[in-house]
């Protein structure tokens, strides 16, 4: 990587600025590298190496300071009080992947999660890796119900992009040939276990418009020569990948596209950079560049560029734009429609059912599957038979079965040498589903600047006031009566439903907040991803997005990264921009 | 705090994941930097006293054997270092308050300390104990932010600290940092142990 150094305007001057380094971020690098612009790469956190940043990738359980990692209540307290909400994120495992709160709040007028990741490769690190194409129920979806604004787009504008994205990053999976769910390029999927396997023949037999797949995931199975040739290779079920993975088994910006654009010699990368603003020339109605903030010494810089992609992530690219103020744009950048900071959507999740399974007290499975069976969505999907009369759109299932372990003894009576022949044997087996359905985009689930409460750097922060409503709340009661029936049918005992607290963001899937539409009066970005009235700022993360489907967005966010920028070489080309 | 840990344990539930527990062993007084360099480690909230009754139930709780136990791995110098540095003012003052009881209910039966209790003793008065903290733990289920039962802890932290050391995880169970790619359906007559993680 070439060193960034700070000069005369031309040597602040690129033909592309990428804001973010995450997951959309990194796949415009390469795109922009590999296509040959000379790309600088903004990134506001700070540097992280694949490989040599991963403190604890080969750390055991007992290398740890506390229990499995923990990290004490006093340090929760103190700087993870919110990125600890997931249950998940916050243990000294990988905690170092996550903001501190103390540095970076932000104001709830409802609960929500906003868990962040301030460093190159960002939430590409962490992420759940489940990879899902959408259809064309989805893109159709708000048009044919009058929910909001038409996607500008269609599956056919997509698929061959999707194509190309999970060709080249991995995913491994298996066709099915449902229209709601359209194949892909994958690499072999992961096994079944036993229960699961047995789960899968019942159910589809007996509810036909339903199947049970095994999650489609970044995970190599199968390396291509490409993918081996930058030092990535097929995943051994570690399931420890939050850590960060050496084996670059698992896609990540750090492990494939930063490797990938950094290999064309044309990718500056800039860490510790803050865009603060992107400048905009009123005369020539463009955008010339953006307004750095260091974020270690406060230093303020100008970088200069032709082509501008905001992939921040949907709240900071929103950020970003709400904070670019102009005579032109009084509201925020290409903010005519007053939409952007609104229709914040993600997925609602944590409702579905649990169970004991008896049997199969002589099977077992080895290696620790890095995902889990997948029910791709069912309900409304076009025709009278899959119609539910309570909710608009869907959801899927995430799951799998297993076998208990050791922490089942916690919870049972007794102790001594009983309890310790028990720690040698694996428990019973159970199984979980919980659904991911879709959260439909309201006008009034919106974020803006605070200026009153400033973060670590000095800079103004964001107030959420986002809620999920009744079409959603309905979607879960059937999220656990589906779960419940299907669990029943395989034979289950014990079946449990249940239905968790859960807030927007939590889902970790925040997006829509300046959407792409058709008009420019009631939508942000065009059929394109540019800003309709800055059209070479192009935005091709989770804030683009019209619609949320039920599947996870990550997949489809490269797929318009990588689709945005190959439309804007050529616009370069053309002199349009 | 015991939400946290509920939301965790529910999370890895969920996801099949399992986000397990760990134990170190080696005692550590005070408070040191991690060897990892990523916090403090505290230490040394215990008195001698109380550590020879948490020794003595630990003991029991998972016992030497043809196989190594509790005392064997650290899980007193573990359970130390979990509530001097990671659980609250709170549960500190339960297990307190819990092993100063046992020892009341020692001294009531025999006129002694509860270390110095035969073993069968011991496990008779445990087993009162054990009963009672299932009995609160389903009490509790949905009451937020009910204490937990001292016995809970003490025995939960010895199946952590066990189960999560080196040679519990290695010895008594599988473990594999790296296992290789995923084998869906084996028989358990080929892996023999359960996972340990």
């Amino acid at each position: 990587m070439t060193p960034l150094e700070q000069g005369s305007r031309e040597e602040r001057t690129f033909d592309a600025i990428v804001v973010g380094s995450g997951i959309a971020g990194g796949w415009a690098a390469k795109e922009l590298c590999e296509k040959g612009l000379k790309t600088l790469v903004l990134e506001r956190g700070r540097q992280v190496k694949h490989v040599e940043d991963y403190t604890t990738f080969s750390k055991d359980p007992w290398d740890f300071r506390y229990a499995g990692g923990r990290t004490p209540q006093d340090e929760v307290d103190k700087h993870y009080f919110k990125q600890q909400r997931t249950g998940y994120t916050v243990n000294d495992q990988w905690n170092h992947w996550f903001v501190k709160d103390d540095e970076h709040p932000y104001t709830e007028v409802n609960r929500f999660d906003w868990i962040r990741g301030y460093h190159v490769g960002g939430r590409s690190i962490t992420w759940g890796r489940q990879s899902y194409r959408w259809s064309d129920l989805d893109f159709e979806a708000n048009a044919k119900e009058g929910v909001a604004v038409d996607w500008p787009i269609r599956y056919a504008d997509l698929a061959p992009w999707y194509d190309h994205v999970e060709r080249w990053m991995g995913v491994s999976g298996s066709n099915e040939g449902l229209p709601q769910l359209p194949d892909g390029v994958f690499q072999p999927p992961m096994e079944f276990n036993v229960v699961e396997k047995s789960f899968k023949g019942k159910v589809e037999n007996k509810f036909p418009e339903r199947r049970v797949t095994m999650g489609r995931t970044a995970h190599l199975t199968k390396p291509t020569d490409e993918q081996m040739k930058i030092g990535r290779g097929t995943c051994q079920t570690r399931n420890l990948c939050m850590r960060g993975c050496s084996f670059g088994a698992y896609f990540s910006s750090n492990a494939a596209t930063l490797i990938a654009a950094d290999h064309t010699g044309n990718m500056t990368l800039a860490p510790d950079s803050i865009v603060t603003e992107v400048i905009f020339d009123q005369k020539a109605n463009k955008a010339t560049g953006v307004r750095v903030k260091n974020g270690n010494t406060g230093e303020m810089t100008e970088y200069f560029a032709k082509v501008i992609f905001l992939n921040a992530s949907a709240l900071a690219t929103t950020w970003i734009m709400l904070h670019s103020k102009s005579d032109r744009f009084p509201n925020g950048l290409g903010n005519d429609s007053d939409e952007l900071g609104r229709n914040v959507m993600d997925h609602h999740f944590l409702a579905g059912a649990q169970s004991d399974v008896d049997g199969y007290d002589d099977r077992y499975y080895a290696g620790r599957r890095p995902t889990g069976i997948y029910v791709p969505r069912f309900r409304n999907l076009g025709d009278n038979g899959t119609k539910h009369k309570d909710f608009t759109r869907g959801y899927g299932y995430q799951g799998g079965a297993s076998r208990s372990g050791w922490q089942r003894l916690v919870a049972e009576i007794g102790f001594g040498r009983e309890l310790k022949e028990e720690i040698s044997e694996p428990g019973n087996w159970t199984m979980g589903l919980t659904g991911f359905g879709e959260m439909l985009p309201y006008r009034d689930n919106r974020v803006w600047l605070n200026n009153d409460v400033k973060d670590v750097n000095g800079l103004p922060t964001l107030t959420m006031d986002v809620t999920i409503r009744q079409n959603e709340l309905n979607m879960r009661r059937d999220m656990q009566s589906a779960a419940v029936e299907m669990m029943e049918t395989a034979g289950f005992k014990n079946v449990r439903p249940y239905d968790r607290p859960y807030a927007p963001g939590l889902g970790i899937h925040e997006m829509g907040t300046a959407r792409m539409g058709r008009d420019p009066k009631t939508s942000v970005l065009n059929a394109n991803n540019q800003i309709h009235a800055c059209t070479n700022i192009y935005v091709t993360d989770g804030a683009a997005m019209t619609s949320a489907a039920c599947v996870n967005p990550s997949l489809t966010y490269m797929a318009l990264t990588v689709r945005a920028a190959d439309h804007a070489v050529n616009a370069l080309k053309r002199g349009e921009l | 705090m015991m939400d946290r840990r509920e939301l965790l344990y529910r999370a890895s539930m969920l996801l099949g994941s399992v986000i397990t527990a760990s134990a170190a062993s080696g005692v550590l007084a005070g408070c040191t930097t991690a060897p990892d360099g990523m916090g403090e480690v505290k230490s040394g909230f215990l008195s001698a006293e109380e550590i020879a009754t948490v020794s003595a139930m630990a003991e029991q709780i998972i016992p030497r054997t043809q196989t190594p136990g509790a005392l064997d791995v650290g899980v007193p110098a573990f359970i130390d270092r979990m509530l001097s540095g990671y659980y609250t003012d709170k549960e500190r003052g339960i297990v307190r308050a819990g092993l100063t009881s046992a020892n009341a209910d020692a001294a009531k039966l025999r006129g002694k300390s509860f270390p110095q209790l035969t073993a069968d003793e011991q496990v008779a008065l445990m087993h009162e104990y054990d009963k009672a903290q299932v009995n609160q733990t389903r009490a509790n289920a949905n009451v937020e932010g009910a204490s937990p039962h001292y016995f809970r802890l003490v025995k939960e932290l010895t199946i952590i600290g066990f189960c999560m050391s080196e040679t519990g995880a290695t010895k008594l169970m599988n473990y594999a940092q790296t296992p290789g790619p995923f084998r869906g359906d084996v028989p358990l007559s080929e892996v023999g142990k359960a996972s340990a993680l």
